[in-house]
């Protein structure tokens, strides 16, 4: 390549005149699908949520987070619900083999892949660890829970989602304690979609047939041009998005179909990049119709507003945090007010994403169990131990003493405190009052009111 | 660091620091890392490009000396973006010290236009009273990297 340069001094030096061309920009106009499939298409929210289904955002009527222990739960007697051991067993053959990527839509993009047509004999893949990530040389891999351990709670966990509108309503305490367990992994699509109130919407709710139009709309060219550029950037090291890899390009048409489907139904908002990984999350645990609804659930109730331009909800809850860290972690706050670390330096990846391009995958999967059911405060409480274990000790202070050091450093935590057992218990110390999360919000919208008037 | 998505950010970023090209994903907030050349100690943030997330842009101006402003010399479709982008960021308050550098990334592109032509396009030829430098680059080989922190280390007061 010919390295060549100009600058304001008007010094051109190398340059290559035969590069002089200049193309009109190509038009597209978008204005005339859009304006029908807006009129044709919306997501109704037409029930009043039930504690668990969704969580509001700050405004949640839930009682605030209780200590009872486990163990009074766990000898809950089998008999005084339903049991259906049949079913038990056929849902276990359902769920076990994960990930999935759905069929339907991807039949035909995927035999026209050149990449793939072309390599007809079989290559072998690389390994991978049971979360589906190529493996790499790791320190220290958590070992996977006692068989019979996740077997018990495998059958508690069917149990649950079986008489699932029991247990919200009269047991949600129960249902609490047992996603701070963390929820069996070959249950945890279903019970994702259950938590966030996605089975509902795709079973029942007027909404079952939003996902199958917007998915057959042709979308925005602009928002589908967004869309593809970063889909082979969404966790490349994992086998459902890698470049090449045994499910093709099904995980990356899931991923596209459903973007997509999302900026048809809200063609204004659009597609955000801070979207992406949620979806891949989530399609790494259902099929791409069932991971929409789950999708749109965490878009409209758990965090509304994060992905809508000016990004002011996240911002909002930037300001929330440091009130927050205020009375939680009062050390780490007066060392960023000193230094001038705005929240905007450290929380709108790990918020935007729910953590999950933070933290090891194991304590993601554990983070997510409880955000989709105890919603956004979940968000809060693992950023505030991130902080105060992180960069809340005097030493600690004292080594991390800028800026620059203190961003870096909440970049690269030790892996002592993003290790699952860590973080869930921690959080389980951390008490955030509804009422006062409310007041602080209410605060927070209030200052950004004025510094814009 | 900042420039329209995909146009090489993280890219060049962790070229600079690790001397290797390495996957990246697209940029949610942003990244920072310290490199050190001739001696010098840059601290280069990069932060995320897409128009929905560049209110967050603001954030990062703070005490800046240098703006390094990435561009797709190939995306000849956005350049009238990356212009009012790049106006939009050196005609802020906090920014009007910072001496501009532009990458003219992936000049391994057939079609790549050139310095002078992005010179043009960005509307920098008048600009009279802002020290700037178009620097061609190609993020993955590495290429024009570090004649531009050269060029960074000869205009940055100290």
């Amino acid at each position: 390549m010919q390295i060549s340069s100009t600058s304001s001094n008007g010094i051109y030096s190398n340059i290559d005149f035969r590069m002089t061309v200049s193309c009109p920009p190509e038009t597209f106009d978008d204005t005339v699908p859009l304006k029908q499939i807006k009129k044709e298409i919306s997501f109704v929210i037409e029930r009043p949520e039930r504690p668990g289904e969704t969580s509001s955002h700050h405004g949640s009527k839930r009682s605030s987070v209780s200590h009872s222990s486990d163990e009074e739960y766990d000898d809950f007697p089998d008999d005084s619900v339903a049991i259906h051991n049949q079913k038990m067993s056929e849902h276990m053959e359902n769920y076990q083999n994960l990930p999935m990527t759905s069929k339907t839509h991807n039949t035909v993009q995927f035999a026209l892949d050149p990449e793939m047509s072309r390599k007809s004999a079989p290559e072998p893949h690389p390994e991978t660890d049971r979360f589906g990530f190529f493996l790499v040389e790791t320190a220290s891999a958590t070992p996977p829970l006692d068989p019979k351990i996740l077997r018990r709670r495998e059958k508690k966990w069917i149990q649950m989602l079986d008489n699932w509108r029991y247990f919200m309503d009269e047991k949600f305490e129960l249902v609490k304690n047992r996603c701070r367990k963390g929820i069996p992994p070959s249950l945890r699509g279903r019970a994702w979609k259950y938590l966030s109130g996605a089975t509902y919407q795709m079973e029942v709710s007027s909404n079952r047939f939003v996902f199958d139009y917007c998915v057959k709309q042709a979308g925005d060219p602009k928002w589908n041009d967004d869309i593809q550029k970063d889909l082979s950037r969404q966790f490349p090291e994992h086998e459902m998005f890698a470049r090449v890899g045994k499910y093709g390009n099904n995980g990356k048409n899931d991923l596209f179909d459903l973007l997509k489907a999302w900026t048809v139904l809200h063609p204004e908002e659009g597609y955000c990049q801070g979207q992406a990984p949620i979806a891949a999350v989530l399609l790494m645990h259902m099929p791409v119709r069932d991971a929409f609804y789950c999708f749109v659930q965490i878009c409209h109730k758990y965090l509304p507003g994060y992905y809508s331009s000016g990004l002011e909800a996240v911002q909002v809850d930037g300001d929330i945090l440091v009130k927050l860290m205020k009375d939680k972690t009062k050390l780490t706050y007066r060392h960023f007010k000193a230094n001038g670390v705005d929240p905007a330096l450290y929380m709108i990846e790990w918020f935007m994403c729910v953590f999950c391009r933070t933290l090891p995958w194991p304590t993601v999967l554990r983070v997510w169990d409880m955000f989709l059911c105890e919603g956004v405060k979940i968000l809060f409480k693992v950023a505030l131990v991130l902080l105060k274990y992180g960069l809340g000790t005097p030493s600690q202070i004292k080594q991390f003493p800028d800026m620059p050091s203190i961003v870096t450093r909440l970049r690269s935590l030790p892996a002592e405190i993003v290790e699952e057992e860590f973080i869930v218990q921690k959080i389980g110390e951390i008490t955030l009052n509804d009422t006062e999360m409310e007041k602080l919000h209410f605060g927070a919208m209030k200052t950004r009111q004025m510094r814009f008037d | 660091m900042l420039g329209l998505d995909a146009a090489g950010k993280t890219t060049i970023l962790y070229k600079l620091k690790l001397g290797q090209s390495v996957t990246t994903i697209p940029t949610v907030g942003f990244n920072v890392e310290t490199v050190t050349y001739k001696n010098i100690k840059f601290n280069v943030w990069d932060v995320g490009g897409q128009d929905k997330i560049r209110p967050l842009w603001r954030h990062y101006y703070t005490g800046t000396q240098a703006l390094i402003f990435v561009m797709d010399a190939a995306d000849r479709d956005r350049v009238d973006e990356a212009r009012m982008e790049l106006h939009r960021i050196i005609n802020d308050r906090e920014m009007k010290e910072a001496i501009i550098l532009v990458f003219a990334n992936k000049q391994d592109l057939a079609d790549a236009m050139k310095p002078h032509e992005i010179q043009d396009k960005l509307g920098l030829t008048r600009i009279r009273d802002r020290n700037w430098y178009v620097q061609p680059s190609c993020a993955s080989t590495g290429d024009g990297l570090h004649e531009g922190l050269t060029w960074l280390s000869q205009n940055c007061k100290p």
